[in-house]
């Protein structure tokens, strides 16, 4: 396996499993860490390039850096910024990277993230690029069902909700092709996964592409579930119709097997009945933390710290 | 601009000779019939201004006269009964069965506007054995350097190269894309980062060669073949 000291994070697709696998263990390293707090970054600083406002993610990445005793900087949104003025991403890029020894970037556009690692002399970790890539998503998303069922070979999977246009399912889709599952693609016909997603994905597993969620719920190991949203629908009547049958309840859940879990990129509108929040199922609160001590992994690999 | 119709007889060569020494160069197709190009060359006595041009064209003028039984038996050894579509050239680049109606886009692929001088032939739609109709372009006194005449392969995979030396097919090969390319085609998808006024080229791995499917190198998408002719 290549170092990944210096190397770009900008598509799970770039990863191989072994890559994937170590990335999951450096986590494993860094769990305790999260807690107890380490210096291992000291001196370090992460640059912030968030073209585009997401809270979360950029609270996940600075609260990493912190815990590894790096510092952040950067900008939550263009506003104010001289990206207003209309500078380029390769001009922010190039002026940016002096500033720091890393750099953490989100974009509306896709392949905005490879094209600012080729600018960049710095590292880049894509935080969410276009409607398609969001690599640290998928990764935490992996961690999260690696923690809670301790391995992901074996598992069946169902995505389910918004395939198309979610961006986090593709980018997950994809990193699960590479283990040994089984996937229920689960949404409405017009929310189906794109076809080459699809078609690259069933290449390495089964996957089986349906619309019915409540027929596959007690098959299910990890219900993954995601926002199906009013504006993909051209037809409101539709969308009222739709909505209803990828919403899970406690209820529901009563037919899964004992030990699923429900996951949730969040944020969640109301596809997740809160009355799921106090079941042993959701997992969608520990996801977040996964997601704090698996960037803190990438962090730490990325600058060569373990 | 003068109106084509389709040949009943070989075309004379000065009806489908554009040339361009200076920048006179133009073809447009219309789509709406089967066989009909618009070619604007400049008159003659412009095309003749410089001397040297002129020693040219005359020196073509005689070594097709005195080729012209050789042409047009070979012509009716490899497609019998049919003419000679476009004169016989001396040294230079034959390309040839080029899907019917693509020739044009060959030549933008090859960024060849005959503005570099060199004399350009193009046939339109001509009868052929391998393939139904076919296109052929002629590029007089310019060899295509291997490999540059492959990016031609994203809209004419069954395109031949033949260099032509002293009259005689000198070497000839199948086009081939390369195992990536870039700068030819824009990439399908609106919020590509190579679509935004970012000082980067769309480029794209080819993932398959007939019909052409290939990946955006930015954002992983795929482009199959209308995709990319619809560029052209
Ligand atoms: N001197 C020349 N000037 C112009 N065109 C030429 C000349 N010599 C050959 N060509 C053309 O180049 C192409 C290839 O010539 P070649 O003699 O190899 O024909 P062929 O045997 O039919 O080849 P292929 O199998 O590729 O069709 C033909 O279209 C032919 O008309
Ligand atoms: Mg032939
Ligand atoms: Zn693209």
């Amino acid at each position: 396996m290549p170092s990944f000291t210096g190397r770009d994070i900008v598509s799970i697709r770039d990863l191989p499993r072994p890559d994937i696998d170590h990335i999951l263990d450096t986590a494993d390293v860094m769990e305790p860490l999260a807690k107890a707090g380490s210096e291992m970054l000291h001196g370090k600083i992460m640059a912030t390039l968030f073209f585009e406002p997401s809270t979360r993610t950029r609270l996940s990445f600075e609260s990493a850096m912190t815990r590894l005793g790096g510092t952040a900087l950067g900008f939550a949104e263009t506003k104010g910024t001289s990206v207003e003025k209309g500078e380029n991403l390769a001009d922010t890029v190039r002026v940016v990277e002096n500033y720091a020894d890393l750099l953490v970037v989100r974009h509306p556009l896709e392949g905005a993230a490879r094209m600012a690692a080729e600018f960049s002399k710095m590292p880049v970790i894509n935080a969410g690029s276009g409607a398609e890539e969001h690599p640290t998503q998928a990764l935490l998303d992996l961690y999260t069902i690696r923690k809670e069922l301790g391995a992901i070979d074996g598992l069946n999977i169902g995505l389910i909700g918004d395939l198309r246009f979610g961006r986090t399912v593709h980018s997950l889709a994809y990193a699960l092709s590479q283990y040994k599952v089984k996937l229920f693609l689960i949404s409405p016909e017009i929310l189906k996964m794109r076809k080459e997603v699809f078609e690259e994905v069933s290449k390495h597993v089964t996957a089986k592409e349906t619309a019915s969620f409540h027929e596959h719920i007690r098959e299910l190991d990890v219900v993954y579930m995601t926002r199906v949203q009013k504006e993909r629908f051209a037809d409101l009547a539709e969308y009222e119709k739709v909505k209803g049958s990828y919403r899970l309840t406690a209820e529901e859940l009563t037919k899964a097997k004992k030990n699923a879990i429900v996951m949730h990129p969040l944020p969640r509108v109301d596809e997740v009945a809160a009355d799921v929040d106090t079941t042993a199922h959701a997992k969608y609160f520990q996801q977040v933390q996964y997601g704090v001590v698996l960037r803190m992994a990438l962090l730490a690999l990325v600058l060569g710290a373990v | 601009m003068r109106l084509f119709q389709p040949p009943t007889r070989p075309l004379h060569e000065e009806r489908l000779v554009a040339s361009g020494p200076f920048g006179g160069f133009r073809v447009e197709v219309n789509l709406h019939t089967s066989f009909s190009a618009q070619i604007q060359s400049l008159p003659k006595e412009t095309l003749t201004a410089s001397p040297s041009v002129k020693d040219k064209r005359t020196l073509h003028y005689k070594h097709d006269r005195k080729q012209n039984a050789v042409a047009m038996q070979h012509i009716s050894k490899s497609s019998p009964g049919q003419d000679l579509y476009v004169r016989k050239i001396r040294h230079g680049t034959v390309i040839d069965h080029i899907s019917a109606g693509y020739a044009l886009d060959v030549l933008k692929i090859l960024s060849i506007d005959g503005r570099d001088g060199h004399t350009v032939s193009v046939a339109l739609n001509v009868p052929s054995k391998k393939q139904a109709k076919k296109d052929i372009v002629k590029v007089e006194d310019r060899e295509l350097k291997p490999g540059e005449a492959d990016k031609i392969a994203l809209v004419a995979p069954t395109a031949t190269i033949n260099i032509i030396r002293d009259y005689q097919v000198a070497e000839k090969t199948r086009v081939k894309l390369p195992p990536s390319i870039g700068g030819i085609v824009r990439c399908a998808n609106p919020s590509c980062i190579s679509n935004s006024g970012e000082p980067v080229q769309a480029s794209f791995a080819v993932l398959k060669e007939d019909p052409v499917r290939l990946r955006c190198y930015y954002c992983a998408r795929i482009m199959e073949k209308p995709d990319v002719l619809k560029q052209f």
